[in-house]
Order: structure tokens, then C-alpha cells, then sequence
């Protein structure tokens, strides 16, 4: 009588096998001394195997992980912040340019020639109140002001970029 | 708290409660450790990949679609990470070489001098970390980290066929020393 084969054993111990395969299969261990040997050999190596040493991590793992995560969520927000200074500079610098080159636009004289003057002078008469309020926000005064800012935020944002270097770097070593 | 889902405490660490994450951590380090110390079969570098893998889980986050179990989806980062640190070292050659179809002698790597047959349990550990990483690493998933054969097969990105072959020759191997040395009555 031919053996069972060793996946036919497998899937037994698995119960994987389907009930016609299942029949035979046990009819064959009744008379067999050799398939009842291996499956009792391969019912061992499975019983071992599902006793198997599992290892375990250090005690302090879990916080040390979750500290090393905080950290870098630190980061990431510091690095945002450091985006979102940069971009609000570029915004204000371009702000600035545009209200100046405004109302340089709007102390010019109107003119008057042409049927759609009045028109014009109206739409114009009415940006000038808008701009106006621009305008003086923009006069000496405030524009040293918005050179403060402007500097002040040069600094914060030189202040990140050094941080990030200083950041990179230690990443770097330690990796290595 | 502990009594949450996988799912439940993911959405809650989405939702801003970062220290929910030490609750996953807490979950599977340990299942997650024995998958990885068993590929690298070195114990050094284990912890710091594990670290990884959880930090690698943690960013992604956003991107678990819940198409899969986490454990599935985390322990298939836990898998190609590891693979990357052992392309590293230049071990991945040899788990490229040992495929399904690569044969494997467990007898004439046993030492009789390491397990006589006092300490069963060591004596299964010996022979699971003989295995190839393939095999070694399908036999911690399916008994350590009670994976099914589908979940097994997601996480290596490979067949279930391919799985069962892998986990009936490791368990096949085991039974063929057991049988030539009569240590299988002491198993049962």
C-alpha cells in the first residue's frame, strides 16, 4: 500500500482536507504502522512549534519608542512652522510691492480725455478710497515698522534653518 | 482602553492622542520582535529595526486603508524593513536564493550536543532559527503572531500556495529529525 504523502499529512493536522480525502485518510492510518508513525511525528513538530519561544523586547522599550516619536512630531511641527514663516515673508514682500506699486499708479494725475473719462475717473475716484487706507499703511512710519517685521522674521526663520542643519546633522551621526 | 480594536485606538492616534500609539506598541513588540530577531538572527539590530517599523507604521498612518488587518498591514512593514536592513548586510542575496524551490538539510546542521532531548522547546528554537529566512520567518507568522495562511500570504506578498509549501516543508523537516531520533513521544 503506497504512503501518504507529507502534504496529505499536513492538511489532516491542518483540517484541511475534504471529507472523501478525510475518510480514506483514516482508513490508511487503521492499517498503517508507517503513515501513523509520521503523523504522530508531524502532530509533534506542530505541537512544538506552536509552544516556540517567543522573545520579548527590552522593559523600556514602549517609552523609548514613544519619545523618539514625540521628538519627531516636534520636528515635523517645527519644520511647518518654519515653512509657514518663509511663505508669510514672501506674502508681506509681496503685499508691500503691490500696495507701493499701487499707489504710485493712483498719485498719478487722471486723465480726461476720451468719452468713458467720467466713468473712468469714478471707478478710479473709488479705488483711490480703498487704496488709500494702503497707501498710508505704507508711509514712513509704518514702513519701519514692516522692516521690523520683516527682519524679525529673517531671524526666526535663519534661527529654523540653523535648527534643522543642527537637526540633520545628529540624525546623520547617529544613523551612522 | 486595552480592550479597544486595532482600529479604534488607530483612529484615535489619528485623531491627535499620539500616547494611544505606546498602546499598539504594547501589543505587538513582542510577536513583532520574534518575527524580526529570527530573520536577522542576531538580536543587536532587532530592537533598532523594530523601532523603525513602528515609527515607519506611525507616519503611515494616514495611508492604512483598512483593506487589511493592521497586524497584516504592520507586519509586512515589520517583513520589508527588516529585508532592507538585511540587504544591508548583504543577506538578502542568500533569501533571494533561498526560494520555495531551494532545499534545505535541518539534520546536517543539528548539533546533538545542544538539545539531548531534555529541553524540547530549546531544541524547536535551535531548528527554527536554522531555517532559511523565508521559512523561518512563514513559521513565526503562522504559530507566533497567529496568522492565518491569507494573512501570511499578504504580508510576504506571495501566494498562499506558496506559504503552505514553505510551512509544510519547515514542519516536515522537523518531523524527519523527530522520527529519526524518537523525540516525537515526547512531544505528544
Amino acid at each position: 500500500m503506497k504512503n501518504l504523502s507529507d502534504e496529505i499529512l499536513n492538511k489532516y493536522i491542518d483540517n484541511e482536507l475534504d471529507q472523501a480525502t478525510l475518510k480514506i485518510v483514516r482508513e490508511q492510518l487503521k492499517t498503517s504502522e508507517v503513515d501513523k508513525k509520521r503523523l504522530k511525528a508531524l502532530q509533534a513538530a506542530d505541537n512544538g512549534l506552536k509552544n516556540m519561544k517567543s522573545y520579548s523586547v527590552s522593559p523600556d522599550f514602549t517609552l523609548a519608542l514613544m519619545k523618539r516619536i514625540s521628538k519627531k512630531s516636534r520636528a515635523k511641527k517645527e519644520q511647518q512652522i518654519f515653512i509657514l514663516s518663509i511663505s508669510s515673508i514672501f506674502v508681506i514682500i509681496a503685499l508691500a510691492i503691490v500696495g507701493y506699486v499701487m499707489s504710485i499708479i493712483f498719485s498719478a494725475p487722471p486723465s480726461t480725455a476720451g468719452g468713458t473719462a467720467v466713468a473712468t475717473r469714478e471707478t478710479l475716484n473709488f479705488l483711490k478710497d480703498i487704496i488709500q487706507p494702503v497707501k498710508s499703511f505704507f508711509g514712513n512710519v509704518n514702513l519701519s515698522v514692516i522692516g521690523s517685521v520683516f527682519s524679525l522674521g529673517l531671524l526666526v526663520s535663519i534661527y529654523f534653518v540653523f535648527d534643522l542643519v543642527k537637526h540633520t546633522k545628529n540624525n546623520l551621526s547617529r544613523q551612522h | 482602553m486595552k480592550n479597544l480594536t486595532d482600529l479604534e485606538i488607530i483612529d484615535s492616534v489619528k485623531k491627535g492622542n499620539q500616547s494611544d500609539y505606546a498602546i499598539i506598541i504594547d501589543r505587538y513588540k513582542n510577536k513583532a520582535f520574534s518575527l524580526v530577531k529570527r530573520m536577522l538572527k542576531n538580536e543587536m539590530d532587532a530592537e533598532e529595526v523594530l523601532q523603525d517599523c513602528f515609527i515607519k507604521a506611525y507616519d503611515s498612518l494616514d495611508n492604512f486603508r483598512q483593506e487589511s488587518k493592521f497586524s497584516t498591514w504592520f507586519y509586512r512593514i515589520v517583513y520589508n524593513t527588516t529585508l532592507t536592513k538585511l540587504s544591508g548586510k548583504k543577506r538578502k542575496i542568500e533569501m533571494e536564493m533561498s526560494s520555495v524551490e531551494d532545499h534545505f538539510d535541518l539534520e546536517s546542521d543539528y548539533d546533538f550536543k545542544v538539545s539531548e532531548k531534555k529541553d524540547m522547546a530549546e531544541f524547536i528554537n535551535t531548528m527554527v532559527e536554522k531555517l532559511p529566512l523565508k521559512y523561518a520567518s512563514v513559521i513565526t507568522m503562522f504559530y507566533i503572531n497567529d496568522m492565518s495562511c491569507e494573512e501570511i500570504s499578504e504580508a510576504l506578498n506571495t501566494s498562499i500556495a506558496n506559504v503552505k509549501v514553505l510551512l509544510y516543508r519547515s514542519r516536515n523537516a522537523l518531523k524527519d529529525i523527530m522520527v529519526k531520533n524518537n523525540f516525537a513521544e515526547e512531544l505528544l
